[in-house]
């Protein structure tokens, strides 16, 4: 499936984003498994179930993000620490 | 092209000290290009910051922006006011950049974020290689283009040393021999003659070696500016 | 600008070359110490043995003391000094004033290098210096001695300085057909006398030495062909295979593997090793010895040496001609 993306290369380009976003959460400090990437076709629906299953399970082994306060209201718009880094690594790393 | 790379987390931090608020300011020009202090680089750079320092227990407010070039004065203006509410300036402009900073707002605390390594060219993606060492007498019209100043491990005029092999510096397998590439050239432009003459010692008075330079241009000189010593 | 019967410098080596004879010469590395007496014992063991003794500069980037001085010591000890010089860790100002300081301390060869460079050795963080380069350094000392003047125009005082000035040669080194050529203009520079890097590929050097004598450059500058005793298979081995533009033939491994075969005490095999190293070293020069050219042989036992009264005697190379 690596490869046969319907966007050509896109799948290769995602993974290597995938896995600098989990190197500069080592570096920051936090668990590089928190972010994942599997291959998966739309067709392969039980798959994608136990997957996402088995990857909850996984971050619920890793514990509570520490920077999320549990408190949504005291976040504020784009500074709120982990919201940022989704957004700077997102579109921005073409 | 200015080529720079990232300090380590660790000793940015280091230079930070305590300074809680952090203004990272990139640029929009050579470290743009080379993925060290844009926009982007910036960006992540504040971000990790501000994670990592909450994380530690010892959360700094970090802020970030970017200039289209943090080398010139005009460019540094508008963004006095972010400069006064920062405890720590960090520059991810190239070294130039940062004393441009620095000199500008002389009150602020500014400090370098990245190395700035070299003058080079991306050689493929993600590759990039010196090529110029700013020598202030170029000599590139004898040597078929190819710099044995900033190529050649020895900076010899005369050269290959007795160390090459196969066409690679005795320092590095990676690194090919300036004068192979030299010889190489000239060869193909039949132009040997040029190695055979003895090239005699340099005159580094015009590189740094003779002070730091400057360069004064009578041309471009507008009227009302003072005067410099060499103009008098 | 010559005296003492038409040498430049009336150097042994100079005379010995001069009169027709087949060079030797050798290498006497100082120590990483401030001890003389290190020197004064390996002048001892060379006294007699060679018409001069190489005196490295650095080595290897490795710092250890300096040409100058234990060329100075060595000259004491009754052995003629070859001051080796490399670019590497001094500027113009530093090597004039080394040069009026070696010719003051009765040193008279100085051999011109680029040098092996800093990440080699102990000190890779040192700023090198590489102000002039081995073809530049060998123009400064010659002109001191044809111009009488410093590099930058000014006369010396008095008595200038007059070496026997050397550079080396890597007949191996790429690009191989520009080696022949780089040291004709060694020889343009004002270079008196080549030592090469240590040859094992005799049928090479033959075809290196061909194309010198063909651009008549034998008859500018004297040529010494490198040469040095092996000490086991895994020395051979690791020339072979590890230092650029050494090339040992695999015959010489095998001999080398040979003569230790079978023999399990290690202070017999190391020294039947050690007897086989010296045997194809002396082959080698004897060889050397018939090739058009060849003025002598620059024998390098590199903290070995003992080894030298031993070649030169195998070898047919002794008594020398006395100083």
């Amino acid at each position: 499936m690596e490869g046969d993306c319907h966007y050509l290369d896109g799948n290769i380009n995602a993974r290597r984003r995938v896995e600098y976003a989990q190197r500069l959460l080592e570096q920051i400090g936090l668990e590089g498994k928190r972010v994942k990437m599997i291959n998966l076709s739309s067709a392969m629906g039980s798959q994608f179930a136990s997957t996402v299953a088995e990857f909850t399970e996984e971050i619920c082994q890793i514990g509570p993000n520490p920077l999320h306060n549990g408190d949504h209201e005291s976040q504020t718009g784009n500074n709120g620490p982990t919201h940022n880094l989704r957004t700077v690594i997102g579109p921005q790393m073409e | 092209m200015i080529i720079a790379e990232q300090k380590s987390l660790d000793e940015i931090k280091n230079l930070l000290g305590d300074g809680k608020r952090v203004l990272v300011v990139g640029c929009g020009t050579c470290v743009t290009v080379c993925f060290a202090g844009g926009e982007k680089e910036a960006g992540i750079l504040a971000t990790t910051l501000r994670m990592n320092t909450q994380l530690n227990g010892d959360p700094k407010a970090v802020t970030h922006l970017t200039v289209q070039r943090q080398c010139e004065s005009e460019y540094l203006d508008t963004i006095q006011d972010q400069v006064s509410e920062a405890d720590v300036v960090l520059s991810v402009g190239c070294g130039i950049g940062v004393q441009a900073l620095a000199e500008k707002y002389s009150d602020a605390l500014v400090v370098p974020g990245l190395n700035t390594s070299f003058m080079g060219q991306p050689l493929e993606q993600g590759v990039w290689a010196e090529r110029c060492q700013a020598c202030g007498s170029c000599v590139l019209g004898v040597t078929g283009g190819i710099c044995p100043i900033a190529r050649c491990s020895k900076q010899l005029l005369n050269g290959p040393c007795g160390g090459t092999d196969d066409g690679r510096c005795e320092i590095d397998a990676d690194l090919e021999c300036a004068w192979q590439l030299i010889y190489d050239k000239l060869k193909t432009q039949e132009r040997m003659h040029l190695l055979m003459d003895i090239t005699p010692p340099k005159d580094w008075s015009s590189s740094r070696d003779g002070g730091p330079r400057k360069i004064v241009r009578k041309d471009l000189r507008l009227p009302g500016q003072e005067m410099s010593n060499d103009e008098r | 600008m010559t005296s003492d019967n038409g040498y430049k410098s009336g150097s042994n080596l100079e005379r010995v070359l001069r009169t027709g004879h087949f060079a030797v010469t050798t290498e006497l590395g100082p120590p990483k110490s401030a001890d003389p007496d290190v020197i004064r014992e390996k002048a001892a063991i060379l006294k007699g043995f060679a018409d001069a003794a190489n005196i490295t500069d650095n080595q290897a980037a490795v710092v250890r003391m300096s040409s100058i001085g234990a060329g100075a010591i060595t000259l004491q000890a009754g052995v003629e000094p070859v001051m080796q010089m490399t670019c590497r860790d001094r500027n113009r100002l530093a090597m004039q004033s080394d040069l009026l300081g070696a010719h003051a301390l009765g040193l008279r060869n100085v051999l011109c290098l680029s040098g092996d460079h800093q990440v080699f050795g102990n000190h890779p963080q040192a700023k090198n210096v590489h102000d002039l380069d081995s073809l530049q350094l060998v123009q400064m000392v010659t002109d001191f001695r044809e111009k009488g003047c410093f590099q930058c125009g000014e006369e010396v005082e008095g008595d200038s300085p007059r070496f026997f000035v050397g550079a080396a040669a890597n007949p191996f080194a790429t690009p191989l057909e520009w080696r022949p050529l780089r040291l004709g203009k060694k020889a343009k520079a004002g270079a008196d006398f080549i030592q090469t890097q240590l040859v094992f590929d005799l049928p090479r050097f033959r075809e290196f030495m061909k194309e010198v004598v063909d651009l008549g450059v034998h008859e500018q500058v004297y040529i010494l062909a490198g040469v040095g005793p092996l000490k086991s298979p895994g020395m051979a081995r690791y020339m072979r295979d590890k230092v650029p533009g050494l090339n040992v033939p695999n015959e010489f491994v095998e001999r080398m593997t040979a003569a230790g075969s079978g023999i399990e005490d290690k202070p017999t095999r190391s020294a039947a090793w050690r007897e086989a190293g010296i045997a194809i070293c002396v082959e080698l020069i004897q060889q050397m010895r018939e090739i058009p050219g060849v003025a002598g042989v620059h024998i390098m036992a590199i903290e070995w040496e003992k080894a030298i009264p031993i070649i030169t005697k195998q070898a047919g190379l002794l008594p020398r001609p006395s100083a």
